[in-house]
């Protein structure tokens, strides 16, 4: 598989899963472990590196996102909050990130943003 | 300004949502639907949570189904007859049918007595009626002589036929103002259509041929839409008018109304559908006539033969010989058998609507079979002696439980309108002082 570079290519990836599942104890006897260890064990480790990744873009497209200025309801000020913490379950499992919060005085309601292109 | 498309005040991703909302749908119970989440999508949502987000859900394809149901309304009569929505499909009617059929079921709802101590005097049923109506395409070729004129072997097959007559006159044990109600099991066992056909060895058995496995009717059935409620027959009316109308079935040259013969069926026919040709299932007529042939003559083995050969002018549509031939047997008859009678009330109310070889001709279906098989989907789901129902919990699951059965419901355009319905702000869903009070 090309690669662009700075890129990982998925082989490279998957070299790194597998010496953390051979070399980080998930599947310490590999001579010995049955297929439905060696199963179990991979989608463990890969649904770990899904969930950081989830993490990682929405914390990515939080940040790359424009602050909102003006209410989508009634157009007045938004005064910014303190960023929130969430947790959603997604299909591999937890999923944490910060998103950020609007307070919209007019409307009394909160509003959470995000870029328009990263929409989940 | 778009946004994250995620309900705020939910604790899962919409893929999540989805695969919930399928499992709440097809599972027998919220409680197996957790179970199979956890151990076939390795997700843990407790049957709770399955079930606050199917009605949620459910809720919100409800509204959906209520815009579309504003649409027709809105349409002037003309356009709702004849005319389409924007958004039906473009392909053409040559060679095809459109049929829309209609048939209750029935739920235990929980009512005003619920929770009280039990009614000494009578006992009290929960059992109320759901409404289903499924709108089915089929192929369809018209011709000019009848396709099928010989009557199906399975017909004349006792072992085949008297089980399902049994189940269409069980089904039946309805409230209300149908022809067809309160057909309970016969007292007196020689006359009962519901003996076992093993022990009459005089009825001769036939087994069926290979040939006899060819379609009664019309061409195979093509693409489905099934539409399943608890509001009863006028809404039940609406949402299949709108739904016809979003499909564009005005279009289609050939097209009919089906049901069994409940008087509210052609309430239906008449408000909504009334230029499509109405048709009433042969197998239910098939179970008048066969009660009405079995109670003329007292025992099954005399009154076989009868049944055959009503069955073949009913098979024919010569009602009118069948309905002669009754009133005939009945003259010979001091005290008419109750069988008898409603077999000749239910062909007289329903006799233009049984034309089976013109229905033939014109390459229409002759029974309800895809209703009756979506009611008993919706049954494993519903209807149970341990299952009581809110109406509020009841009506989203059947709306979800439709769109699973449907073969016309896309489920990501209905989660992308969803995302985009989403606008980014927590609402509050505290109730007000006044909603409180």
């Amino acid at each position: 598989m090309e690669s662009a570079p700075n890129r990982p290519t998925a082989e490279e990836i998957a070299a790194l899963v597998v010496k953390r599942l051979v070399q980080g104890g998930g599947i310490p006897d590999l001579a010995n472990a049955n297929l439905m260890t060696i199963e179990e064990q991979t989608i463990k480790e890969v649904d770990r590196v899904t969930q950081i990744v989830m993490s990682e873009l929405l914390a990515q497209q939080s940040q790359e996102a424009q602050p909102v200025t003006a209410c989508p309801k009634c157009g007045k000020e938004m005064t910014p909050k303190k960023a929130q913490h969430r947790s959603l379950q997604s299909r591999r499992g937890q999923v944490k990130f910060k998103t950020d919060v609007s307070h919209c005085e007019a409307c009394r309601l909160d509003f959470f943003p995000s870029d328009e292109n990263l929409a989940v | 300004m778009k946004t994250l498309q995620c309900d705020i005040d939910i604790e899962q991703t919409p893929a999540v949502l989805q695969k919930v909302t399928i499992a709440a749908a097809r599972d027998r119970s919220y409680a197996v639907a957790s179970r199979n989440l956890r151990d076939l999508a390795e997700l843990t949502i407790s049957a709770k949570q399955c079930q606050r987000i199917a009605i949620r859900i459910g809720n919100e394809r409800l509204d959906e189904q209520q815009q579309s149901i504003d649409r027709y309304t809105a349409a002037s009569i003309p356009e709702q007859q004849h005319g389409q929505s924007d958004d039906a499909p473009a392909n053409g009617w040559s060679g095809r049918a459109a049929v829309i059929q209609g048939d209750g079921g029935r739920a235990q709802i929980r009512d005003s007595l619920w929770g009280q101590d039990k009614p000494s005097d009578k006992k009290h049923r929960w059992w109320r009626e759901t409404q289903a109506g499924v709108l089915q395409t089929y192929q369809s070729t018209p011709s000019a002589v009848d396709p099928h004129p010989e009557v199906p072997q399975c017909l004349r097959d006792p072992l085949w036929i008297i089980p399902k007559v049994n189940e269409i006159h069980r089904s039946n044990g309805s409230p209300g103002d149908c022809d067809e109600s309160n057909h309970g099991a016969p007292t007196d066992n020689s006359t009962s259509p519901g003996q076992s056909p093993r022990a009459q060895s005089t009825v001769e058995i036939s087994k069926p041929s290979r040939k006899d496995r060819t379609r009664w009717s019309s061409g195979d059935p093509l693409v489905q839409t099934i539409v399943a409620t608890r509001q009863g027959y006028d809404h039940l009316g609406l949402a299949l008018a709108a739904e016809a109308y979003r499909r564009g079935f005005n279009k289609a040259k050939v097209k009919a109304f089906m049901g069994d013969g409940l008087k509210v069926n052609w309430s239906l026919w008449a408000t909504h559908f009334s230029h499509y040709t109405p048709i009433v299932d042969i197998m239910h007529a098939l179970a008048y006539v066969y009660g009405g042939a079995i109670a003329c003559c007292g025992r099954i083995e005399d009154g076989w033969q009868l049944y055959v050969q009503w069955l073949e002018w009913t098979w024919g549509g010569d009602v009118d010989r069948v309905i002669t031939a009754m009133k005939g047997q009945a003259a010979d008859q001091e005290d008419v058998p109750e069988d008898l009678r409603r077999a000749i009330t239910y062909l007289r109310n329903n006799a233009s609507r049984m034309q089976y070889a013109h229905y033939r001709r014109e390459g229409l279906p002759v029974t309800t079979s895809p209703v009756e098989s979506a009611q008993k989907q919706i049954n494993e789901r519903i209807k149970g002696t341990e299952k009581f129902w809110q109406d509020d919990s009841l009506e989203p699951l059947l709306q979800l439980k439709a769109d699973d059965l449907s073969e016309t419901h896309d489920r990501d355009a209905f989660w992308n309108r969803r995302g985009n319905r989403n606008d980014g702000f927590r609402h509050r869903t505290r109730k007000t002082k006044l909603q409180e009070s």
